[in-house]
């Protein structure tokens, strides 16, 4: 599964490539990697959460609404995440472990930003 | 005395989680009061533990007397999906150099983050049948640290490494209602920014950041200006945006590039070499480039929200300098901060957000703030206790009354000996404030390196924190209003300091930070830093019962209403939660004695103090 899972990761990786030309040439620039000339850099939330929204694992507010590529790329990932759903419940005698167990040799620093 | 709840009581139950990043935790609200909360670390020993907290939520189950079936919400601090958003929008702007980044975290994504209620179902053996809640990480901050604190309405400050998007946001609550209105995104971020200079002068990021504190008094800021021009450009209302190529922590495996190297004139210090000046100035460099921005957002805030109260949290709300500095030097008159101010916290502030913005439940606050001194861990009867020591065979002796076991106590402590204090609830947040904690006579020449080298098992250039009697904190330090929670660091009074002789002046300025730091520069040296500042702990009967008692007892018998209070642990380990951690590191360590509750063990009575394994219990935890 490991094995797998690593493949489809590097196979899904150009795309990222692709996405990054298209947001250069239509000049977007969504991580403002460019140095703005705003008299402020807050950036200003003009909503609040929904209280449904809090059912859900993704976020009314954080960050803007996301269109264009780097979304169907997004998507593309999730819905081949559904391919590696672990099972509901775990056998009788299976002791709990989490597959977010982190692996080996991921300094602490970056690990925290995934 | 535990304190039980059961469902049939009709009280909702929120259980709030913090995990998969950085010091998980669990916290547990039990009809709108916090009831019970721990971080995982305590429980499996493992430093900053990130795994599922399942110990933590077993405990605080345990604690409330329910079950998993008995839980009305279960919150999770974060958005996966907006994380997820972030992490491959990074990935793309800096393609194709991200590449060794993505191939580590997509398949941990692929195989289990974006499956995050299933893995809390398996987690949960399907016991657990109520509904999941998600909260935006940086709202999980606000209300943890908006909603536990004294005020009905106050403007929230909230500045950690990065959550989904936001890194920095301002906001303001009221009554049980709180709403952020601006926020700066990753990847610009003030955390990340302290990280990045924590990972140059050669310490471990998201644990090595008070060293960089601690460090900078040391130091000259000579190179404020170098990281204003190049690194992070800020303007006036506290708002800033960082110039990447300096970092490499988006798209690489540290956090710093080349090119920030250059500027600052060499590699990241190893962390094994010894610290120059260069370290030294450029931990007073950031630190005050912190100080500014965190002051600068806010005066900002402040302008936006016309309020008279501040409320924090986030791993950058630990900067107890930056702290005390919007506090002396800021425009709020009240300053309240979450004591597990990071990562942790969160897991109190989702299940405060279930409890106000999903239930709608009001809010119930009267002046004091309802956080209860933090002590919100296990506690441990003195049957357990007895049994415990009765196994492993250890010779103590058991008090009947508190007046006499505080005598005895104060008299070690007088006698400059190094105790041990296992007492009450463990607590909450980073730091030991009286139930786990060790003492000492701040008074004493030699407490700071006794302590520092047979005790820590460390080599420090930091003092260590006092804790002070709250209507003695006046006679002692210049600070404002009480510091319950050890989060403001303020000055030793002047009556208090001594004048240096010309060999002291000249230690002072020994490269070596050690011989500096042990200069006698006060009445009580082992807690006063190079600048003379003090990270203070204020001590009062309501909340520390016990602990209080204690303190007022010492000063009865010395005339010093100070103690330094110093985490229950040796380097690397979590704070002791048990009685056997207690046990283990009091055998492992030269601590002279132990107190257990009621029961008090001297090291010199142990029969056999030296078949302890000390190099297997020092190697079992990583040094920070």
């Amino acid at each position: 599964m490991n094995f797998i899972v690593k493949a489809v990761s590097l196979l899904i990786y150009p795309l990222s490539i692709i996405v990054r030309i298209v947001n250069a040439l239509i000049d977007n620039d969504p991580l403002r990697l460019r140095r703005q000339t705003a008299e402020s850099y807050w950036i200003v939330r003009h909503s609040v959460p929904s209280r449904p929204s809090y059912f859900s694992e993704a976020s009314e507010v954080e960050g803007r609404r996301r269109r264009g590529p780097v979304s169907l790329l997004t998507k593309a990932i999730r819905l081949l995440a559904r391919l590696f759903v672990p099972p509901r419940s775990s056998a009788k005698d299976e002791k709990f472990r989490p597959a977010a167990e982190r692996e080996r040799g991921i300094p602490d620093e970056v690990y925290t930003l995934w | 005395m535990r304190r039980t709840l059961p469902k049939s009581a009709g009280a909702t139950c929120v259980l709030g989680i913090s995990a998969f990043y950085h010091d998980s935790a669990a916290a547990l609200l039990v009809g709108g009061e916090i009831l019970a909360a721990a971080q995982e670390e305590r429980f499996t020993r493992k430093k900053y533990d990130h795994r599922f907290p399942i110990n933590a939520i077993n405990y605080c189950l345990k604690e409330a007397g329910i079950t998993l079936g008995d839980l009305d919400y279960v919150g999770f601090y974060d958005k996966p999906l907006a994380k997820f958003d972030r992490l491959i929008e990074t990935y793309v702007a800096f393609a194709p150099q991200s590449f060794r980044s993505w191939m580590n975290s997509i398949p941990m994504w692929l195989n289990s983050k974006l499956h995050l209620q299933t893995e809390m179902e398996r987690a949960f053996g399907g016991q657990y049948r109520g509904r999941y809640v998600f909260a935006d990480h940086h709202e999980s901050h606000a209300a943890s640290a908006f909603f536990p604190s004294p005020f009905q309405e106050a403007a929230i400050l909230t500045l950690d490494g990065a959550g989904e998007w936001s890194t920095t946001t301002l906001g303001f609550g009221r009554s049980n209602r709180l709403r952020i209105t601006h926020e700066i995104r990753f990847p610009h971020s003030l955390g990340l920014l302290y990280s990045a200079f924590t990972y140059f002068v050669g310490f471990r990021v998201n644990s090595g950041e008070y060293k960089v504190m601690g460090l900078a008094p040391y130091g000259e800021p000579r190179f404020k200006d170098l990281i204003l021009q190049h690194l992070i450009h800020v303007r006036d209302d506290g708002s800033f945006w960082m110039d990447m190529s300096y970092f490499n922590y988006c798209q690489g495996m540290t956090m710093t590039s080349e090119k920030f190297h250059h500027l600052f004139g060499g590699p990241p210090r190893d962390p094994e070499s010894s610290i120059s000046q260069r370290e030294m100035d450029l931990a007073a460099s950031v630190q005050t480039v912190c100080e500014d921005i965190m002051l600068k957002c806010a005066r900002h805030l402040h302008k936006l929200t016309n309020s008279k109260n501040l409320v924090m949290a986030g791993g950058v709300a630990l900067n107890c300098v930056g702290n005390s500095r919007i506090l002396r030097e800021g425009p709020f008159e009240n300053l309240w901060i979450q004591p597990a101010a990071g990562d942790a916290g969160a897991a109190l502030g989702v299940a405060y957000l279930v409890w106000h913005h999903v239930a709608s439940h009001p809010r119930m606050n009267d002046a004091r703030d309802l956080q209860q001194g933090s002590l919100l861990g296990p506690q441990f009867t003195d049957t357990e206790i007895r049994d415990f020591l009765q196994g492993v065979g250890a010779c103590y002796h058991v008090f009947a009354s508190e007046a006499d076991l505080l005598e005895r106590v104060t008299d070690l402590l007088a006698q400059e000996k190094v105790v041990g204090w296992l007492n009450g609830r463990m607590e909450f947040g980073p730091r030991a404030l009286g139930a786990r904690s060790i003492l000492g006579d701040p008074r004493s020449r030699s407490m700071q390196t006794t302590m520092n080298l047979k005790i820590k098992f460390r080599e420090s250039f930091r003092p260590f924190a006092p804790c002070v009697l709250k209507e003695d904190a006046g006679e002692y330090f210049g600070l404002q209003g009480e510091s319950p929670y050890m989060l403001l660091v303020a000055p030793v009074l002047e009556k208090h300091r001594r004048s240096l002789t010309d060999r002291e002046k000249a230690t002072a300025m020994d490269p070596d930070l050690r011989k500096r730091v042990n200069v006698m520069r006060s009445s009580i040296p082992a807690v006063t830093h190079v600048d003379y500042s003090a990270r203070v702990q204020t001590v009062d009967a309501d909340r520390h019962g016990r602990f209080y008692r204690l303190m007022k007892q010492f000063k009865e018998k010395s005339g010093c209403p100070v103690l330094i209070n110093t985490s229950f642990n040796i380097r690397g380990e979590p704070i002791v939660c048990t009685p056997q951690d207690a046990y283990r590191c009091f055998m492992g360590t030269d601590m002279d004695a132990l107190v257990l509750e009621d029961f008090l063990l001297m090291k010199s009575e142990q029969l056999k103090p030296r078949a302890f394994d000390l190099e297997a219990y020092k190697a079992s935890f990583k040094p920070d």
